[in-house]
């Protein structure tokens, strides 16, 4: 008996602790036909007409208190060229959560996650030899495509393992970007406004992330270089709003963490790999919300 | 024999200035910074009736065309257009000739 109400009290708890790790997927790389950030945006072009896929396998831990959370998702992004300066994205995932509390219990959930679709408008562009600059405003919605009632043996699964938040949430920001044939330099602000869904309120969304990247091969360019390894450095600051459940604030829920992200990628003519790890190097989150651990990314960019 | 050689050699000579001649462009566009960038530009171009290659120069910020030019006669405006489409801007080409690739 002492077990069963133990069980129910961490059954109880855990969406509060998971909601600063699971707060909704990511906006990232608007897989433009450029080199990249592996995290985020850019602003660099999207032909008119022409398709750009992205896919991203990204694998999460949060830790606190003796309580871990693992995600695994695979992102695919699809991009299209509208116009030369309106490009329009879609972009869908398949995820899989466990956690792991202090107290043994363990649960996890699966499926389709939900969809977002986004268009990016080129507000300012000025090309010059082996270089652009681009500023791109971006705004669209999370559409709630996944799963948010999902059930185990033990009764419903906590919002923040559930696939799909429920909610249609607002999401806009900005991107900007200058690229050269030897250094690609991009920053972004990014808001995501959520609303309620099942009782439950998730707390906003702003992030700020910069990158640097510059070509490690090759060093020097011949008249038909084939290809391009660039490696660099992101910085991630991610800020969440606390969570409202029936309207009451939830003490253990948002906080802010500040990642520094080494990555990889590696460009030919049709195709990009790409790889990053994000570090915590600061975190405050509230109450008993998780901590992220780290995160890994590897994907793939394909001009269609 | 004779002469229906000289009727068959006068007739290829008078056929040579109607067969096709390659013509190579050079065009110089701002904007690509990696291979990836530009392969859409590449794409679009190798769709033109009359275009036989397209190479591009990353280090020199060209793309070099070699075409069929009875069939292919590339205009700024023409240009300008197409690269604008794909985010690129186009600066201006030179026809150097002879296609040597």
């Amino acid at each position: 008996m002492a077990i069963a109400v133990s069980s129910a009290f961490k059954i109880k708890r855990l969406p509060h602790r998971l909601f600063g790790f699971a707060g909704g997927l990511v906006l990232f790389g608007c897989g433009a036909a450029f080199a990249a950030p592996v995290t985020f945006n850019t602003a660099l072009p999207v032909g008119k007409g022409a398709f750009v896929l992205r896919n991203q396998l990204i694998y999460s831990e949060a830790s606190r208190n003796g309580t871990g959370l693992s995600d695994l998702r695979d992102v695919a992004l699809l991009g299209y060229g509208l116009s030369p300066d309106l490009a329009l994205f879609g972009s869908a995932s398949w995820l899989r959560r466990d956690v792991d509390t202090a107290s043994g219990l363990s649960r996890d959930a699966d499926g389709l996650g939900d969809v977002q679709v986004f268009a990016r408008y080129t507000a300012y562009r000025h090309d010059f030899s082996g270089g652009a600059f681009r500023v791109a405003p971006f705004f669209g919605i999370e559409l709630p495509t996944g799963e948010n009632r999902k059930r185990d043996s033990l009764g419903q699964l906590p919002p923040g393992l559930q696939p799909g938040s429920g909610s249609v949430d607002g999401l806009a920001g900005a991107v900007v970007s200058w690229a050269s044939l030897d250094m690609n330099i991009d920053g972004q602000v990014f808001w995501q406004e959520n609303t309620k869904a099942n009782g439950i309120n998730k707390g906003d969304v702003f992030k700020a992330d910069a990158a640097f990247y510059r070509r490690v091969y090759p060093r020097e360019l011949s008249a038909y270089t084939k290809g391009f390894l660039f490696g660099g450095l992101e910085v991630n600051y991610r800020h969440e709003g606390r969570t409202r459940m029936n309207g009451v604030i939830d003490p253990d829920s948002g906080g802010e963490t500040l990642f520094l992200t080494p990555g990889l990628h590696y460009a030919r003519r049709l195709w990009m790999l790409e790889g990053a790890v994000q570090i915590p190097v600061a975190q405050s989150t509230n109450g008993t919300n998780l901590q992220q651990d780290f995160s890994v990314r590897i994907g793939i960019r394909i001009n269609l | 024999m004779r002469k229906f050689g000289f009727v068959l050699g006068a007739l290829l000579l008078a056929a040579a200035p109607a067969a096709a001649k390659d013509a190579q462009y050079v065009l110089h566009i701002d904007g690509i910074t990696c291979p990836f960038c530009v392969a859409t530009s590449e794409k679009a171009l190798k769709k033109i009736d009359g275009v036989k290659s397209v190479k591009s120069s990353l280090r020199d910020g060209t793309i070099t065309v070699c075409a069929d030019d009875e069939k292919v006669t590339f205009t700024d405006e023409q240009l300008l257009e197409l690269f604008k489409e794909k985010g690129f801007t186009y600066r201006g080409k030179e026809e150097t000739g002879a296609c040597t690739a």
